[in-house]
């Protein structure tokens, strides 16, 4: 059975998800090349390394596992997977 | 699932929380379905994240595969017994169990790889799909992307 917690920050994480999608842009522009983390429908930290973000998010108490983290990628740039 | 403007054009990604008991191993991630894609995958970056610990999985293969991802070289440590929870688009949970997914790590450390990397996502690969009978409905043109039993 999944917890209710689990739940709760997939739920969550969809939310933030759904708001960088219609804010990617945006906020493309503002942290091209970097990890942001969103919580609450908005930035609040960016890094251009994964560790580094991950100190930030400890130091303002937030779990960076149930936290939406994602890199600006620039535009310019074809991802072949 | 949401479709993400991602590395030059329309992407689907699901929205997933991921259980690795073994491991205690827990946390959201993004993963790009990716129907051309052999092999699931968790990106050394969401590995990072969730505090995967290389030391312990890479101990269980010594000798790991090689993946190819994004013109960077992987070695690929099996995670076993993961647990997915993925709400289809009906608000609904659905849960899926993986045998195993390989945890990515690069093989070389330098800074041009380490700076590339930051860029590959986790991946759903056919092994997800073929194993839960799911099949992939994208439509890129009006930006909507959905996982279907079949």
């Amino acid at each position: 059975m999944m917890l209710k917690e689990e739940m709760k920050a997939l739920k969550s994480f969809e939310k933030e998800s759904n708001w960088l999608a219609r804010n990617y842009e945006k906020v493309r522009e503002e942290h091209l090349e970097k990890f942001v983390a969103i919580k609450d429908n908005k930035v609040i930290a960016e890094s251009e390394s994964i560790s580094r973000l991950q100190n930030k998010l400890k130091q303002l108490g937030i779990d960076p596992r149930t936290t939406l983290v994602d890199f600006m990628l620039p535009k310019d740039v074809i991802l072949f997977l | 699932m949401i479709v993400k403007d991602y590395g030059g054009g329309p992407k689907p990604f699901a929205r997933a929380f991921l259980r690795a008991q073994r491991y205690r191993v827990l946390g959201i991630i993004q993963p790009f379905v990716d129907t051309g894609a052999a092999l699931s995958c968790l990106s050394q970056v969401d590995a990072e994240r969730l505090h995967v610990p290389f030391s312990a999985i890479s101990a269980r293969t010594p000798k790991p595969m090689i993946h190819y991802l994004g013109g960077l070289s992987f070695f690929a440590y099996p995670m076993e017994n993961i647990m997915l929870w993925i709400r289809d688009e009906n608000n609904k949970r659905e849960e899926f169990i993986l045998n195993s997914i390989d945890v990515l790590k690069l093989t070389k450390k330098d800074q041009r790889s380490l700076d590339r990397m930051r860029a590959i996502p986790s991946i759903l690969g056919m092994d997800f799909l073929l194993k839960h009978r799911l099949s992939l409905n994208f439509d890129p043109n009006n930006r909507t992307a959905n996982l279907v039993r079949t």
